[in-house]
C-alpha cells in the first residue's frame, strides 16, 4: 500500500467490511461466552481465593455465582456483558479483510482467538470491581487496599484500552506488509 | 532532528522496539491519567470543556436543548446525557500520542502529528457526544448500541487513520548502508 490513495481505498474497504463483521459478531459472538466465562472464573478464583462457585451463560450476559452469602440465605451473583469487551474483534476482522493479506484464514482465526483472553480480562475485572464495591469485608480480607487499587486499574485497562487496542494491534501487525511502506 | 534511542533498546528489532516503547508509554500515561492530581488538573477540566463545546453544538442544532453543567437534556423526551471521564476522548488521544512518540521520527514531525492528531480525535469525539445525545432522543436501544460498540470502533478507526496518514507524511528513511 504505497500511497495515500491506496490508504483511502483500504479505508473504504474497512468501512464496507466492518458492517457484516459487526453483524456476525453481534449475533454469533456470544457463542464464545462459555469459554471466556470459564477463563474468567479461573482468573477471578486465582486472585479472589476461589470466590466464584460457577458461571452461567445467559442470552445477553454472563452471571457469576459467588460463594459470598447475602441476606435471606442466598449468595451474591454478579452479571457482566461480554460484548462490552469484544467489540474490537469485528473491527480487527474488517481491518484484515480490507487488506486481504496472504494466509488470510489463519490471520482471521488468530484475531478471533484474541476474543477469549480479551473478554476474560474485561469480565474478570468487571466482576472483581463489583465485588470490591458490594463485599467490603471480602475485599479487606482477600485483596487488601493494594489489591483493590490493582482491580481498579485492571478494570480501566480492560474497559477503556484493551477492547479496541488489542484486536486492532493484532490486525495491524498481521497486515503490516500490506499497510506499511 | 532525529530522535535517538540509547541503550539496550537499540539492539532490538525496530518493530519490537516500537511495541515496547508504545506499551510502556501507553501504560504509564494511562496510569498517570488515573491519579487524583491528573484527574483534578487535567481530566476533569478537559471533560468540562468537552461538555461545554458539546452543549454549544447541541444548542446550535436544537436551541431547545437544556445544558446544565456537563449534562445535555431534551425538555420534551427528558432524555439526557452527562459527559464524564471516559467520554472525553482522552484515552484515544493517549493511544495516538504513545504511537507517535514510539515511532522513530523527528521531534517536529512528532509534535505536529500529536497536535493535528489530537484535534482530529477530539473533533470526532465532539461529533460522537452530540450524535449520542440526538440518537438517545430517538431510540434508547440505538443509543446503547452506538454508545457501547459503534462509536468505540469509529474513534479507534479515527486514531488508526490519523496514525497511518502521519506515517505516510513522514520523510522516507534513508538507508544507512546505501
Amino acid at each position: 500500500m504505497a500511497d495515500r490513495a491506496n490508504l483511502w481505498a483500504w479505508l473504504a474497504r474497512v468501512v464496507l467490511w466492518v458492517v457484516p463483521c459487526f453483524a456476525l459478531w453481534y449475533y454469533v459472538g456470544r457463542l464464545a461466552d462459555p469459554v471466556s466465562g470459564r477463563l474468567a472464573v479461573g482468573f477471578i478464583n486465582v486472585v479472589g481465593n476461589g470466590v466464584i462457585e460457577t458461571v452461567e451463560t445467559g442470552a445477553s450476559q454472563l452471571t457469576f455465582v459467588t460463594r459470598l452469602p447475602v441476606g435471606g440465605g442466598g449468595v451474591l451473583t454478579v452479571d457482566a456483558d461480554s460484548r462490552i469487551y469484544s467489540y474490537g474483534v469485528p473491527f480487527a476482522m474488517a481491518l484484515i479483510l480490507a487488506a486481504w493479506p496472504r494466509g488470510i484464514a489463519w490471520r482471521l482465526a488468530l484475531v478471533v482467538v484474541t476474543l477469549f483472553p480479551l473478554v476474560a480480562w474485561g469480565v474478570t475485572f468487571d466482576v472483581l470491581g463489583t465485588l470490591v464495591r458490594a463485599a467490603p469485608g471480602w475485599t479487606a480480607a482477600v485483596l487488601g487496599q493494594w489489591g483493590a487499587t490493582g482491580v481498579a486499574i485492571g478494570y480501566q485497562f480492560g474497559s477503556l484500552i484493551f477492547p479496541g487496542l488489542v484486536p486492532a494491534a493484532v490486525a495491524v501487525g498481521l497486515s503490516w506488509q500490506k499497510l506499511g511502506r | 532532528m532525529p530522535l535517538g534511542y540509547d541503550g539496550a533498546l537499540f539492539l532490538l528489532d525496530p518493530m519490537v522496539r516500537f511495541l515496547v516503547i508504545f506499551s510502556a508509554l501507553l501504560a504509564g500515561l494511562f496510569i498517570a491519567e488515573l491519579t487524583p492530581p491528573a484527574q483534578e488538573w487535567v481530566v476533569q477540566p478537559w471533560t468540562n470543556f468537552v461538555a461545554y463545546l458539546s452543549g454549544i453544538i447541541a444548542r446550535w442544532i436544537d436551541p431547545n436543548t437544556i445544558v446544565t453543567g456537563a449534562t445535555l437534556m431534551d425538555p420534551v423526551s427528558h432524555f439526557g446525557v452527562t459527559i464524564v471521564a471516559g467520554c472525553n476522548g482522552v484515552e484515544a488521544t493517549i493511544m495516538l500520542l504513545a504511537a507517535m512518540v514510539a515511532f522513530p521520527a523527528s521531534f517536529v514531525a512528532k509534535a505536529v502529528g500529536i497536535v493535528v492528531g489530537t484535534i482530529a480525535v477530539q473533533g470526532l469525539n465532539l461529533v460522537r457526544v452530540v450524535s449520542l445525545y440526538f440518537i438517545g432522543r430517538w431510540s434508547m436501544p440505538a443509543f446503547e448500541f452506538a454508545h457501547l460498540y459503534a462509536w468505540q470502533v469509529l474513534i479507534l478507526l479515527d486514531v488508526l487513520i490519523v496514525w497511518l496518514l502521519w506515517l505516510r507524511a513522514l520523510p522516507a528513511k534513508k538507508d544507512a548502508r546505501g
